[in-house]
C-alpha cells in the first residue's frame, strides 16, 4: 500500500517536471519566434534600409548635384513605432548620418562625400543636400 | 534511464535544454542573415570607382603627383574617411612602360575581395576594377574596396 502510495508521487513529479518544461519551451518557442519576427518587420531593418540607401544616394553626389529627400513616408514609419523624435539627422563633421524610426538606438552609417553645415538644409518635410 | 518495464524514461529537463539551443541558433542566423542581406559594400565600390574615373577625366588629371588633393578639392570626395580602414583606392596611370602608382586606404581589403570570390564570406569588403583612359590618352586603372564592417 505504502510503495503504491510512493509510486503514485513519484509518477506526479515527473509529471510535474514534464508540464513545467513543456510550459517553460512553449514560452521560449514563442519568444524566439516574436524575435524573428521583429527583426524581420521591426523598425531596425527599416533604419538599416534607409540610412544605406540615403548614404549611397549622398556618395553618389557629384560636384554641383542637388538632392531632396522626402520625409513623408519615413515619418509615416516612425509613427507606427511611436516615435516622434528626430528622424534623420546628418552629421558632416564625422560624415555619418542616422536613422532613427523606433525607440532604439538608431542606425549610424558613413559617406565619403564632403559636406558642410550649409550644404544641408532641414526643412522638416524635406532635406535638402547640395554638393 | 529504463523502468521496470524495460522502456526508455527520457527526462524533460536535458530535452528542453537542447531545443532551447536550436531556437537560440535559429534566432542568431535570422540577426546574422538580416544583416548581412543588406550590405551595399559593392554599390558602394562602384560609386566611388565611378567617381574617381569621372573626376580624372572632368579635371583633366594626367599625373598622380598631388592627385589626391585635387581629387579631394575637385571632386568634394572627403580624404580623410577615404583613409579611414572601411575604404581602398589604387590608382594606377600611365602608357603601361612608366606608370604612377597611388594608394589611399587600407590595402588588406583587395585580399578580402579574394577571399570573398572563393568563399562567399558575407562580411568581407567588396571591389571594383576598372580600366579606362584619361583625358590625356593614358591608360588609367582604378580598383575601390569598401568595407563597412570595420568600425572604425
Amino acid at each position: 500500500m505504502m510503495k503504491k502510495r510512493m509510486n503514485k508521487k513519484a509518477e506526479e513529479n515527473v509529471l510535474q517536471r514534464h508540464i513545467s518544461a513543456i510550459i517553460i519551451l512553449i514560452l521560449f518557442t514563442i519568444g524566439t519566434f516574436t524575435f524573428m519576427t521583429l527583426q524581420a518587420n521591426g523598425a531596425v531593418i527599416k533604419e538599416k534600409i534607409a540610412v544605406r540607401q540615403i548614404a549611397l544616394l549622398i556618395n553618389s553626389m557629384q560636384p554641383g548635384t542637388k538632392i531632396v529627400i522626402d520625409m513623408a513616408k519615413l515619418k509615416d514609419e516612425a509613427m507606427s513605432y511611436d516615435y516622434a523624435g528626430k528622424i534623420l539627422e546628418i552629421n558632416p563633421e564625422k560624415n555619418q548620418i542616422k536613422i532613427q524610426l523606433g525607440k532604439g538606438k538608431g542606425q549610424i552609417y558613413p559617406y565619403y562625400t564632403r559636406l558642410g553645415a550649409d550644404n544641408i538644409q532641414d526643412l522638416n518635410k524635406e532635406i535638402h543636400i547640395t554638393s | 534511464m529504463r523502468d521496470k518495464g524495460g522502456t526508455m524514461e527520457i527526462d524533460a529537463i536535458p530535452v528542453m535544454i537542447i531545443f532551447i539551443v536550436i531556437l537560440a541558433v535559429i534566432a542568431v542566423n535570422t540577426t546574422i542573415f538580416y544583416s548581412a542581406n543588406i550590405n551595399v559594400d559593392k554599390k558602394d565600390s562602384e560609386i566611388l570607382n565611378e567617381r574617381i574615373i569621372s573626376c580624372f577625366n572632368k579635371n583633366e588629371i594626367n599625373t598622380l603627383v598631388g592627385a589626391s588633393e585635387k581629387i579631394a578639392e575637385g571632386c568634394n570626395l572627403d580624404l580623410d574617411k577615404l583613409k579611414t580602414n572601411k575604404y581602398y583606392i589604387n590608382i594606377t596611370l600611365g602608357f603601361g612602360v612608366e606608370e604612377e602608382n597611388l594608394q589611399i586606404g587600407n590595402p588588406d581589403i583587395v585580399l578580402q575581395c579574394k577571399l570573398k570570390e572563393d568563399s562567399k564570406a558575407k562580411n568581407f569588403g567588396s571591389c571594383t576594377h576598372t580600366r579606362a583612359y584619361a583625358s590625356s590618352g593614358q591608360i588609367l586603372i582604378v580598383t575601390t574596396g569598401v568595407n563597412n564592417a570595420y568600425r572604425k
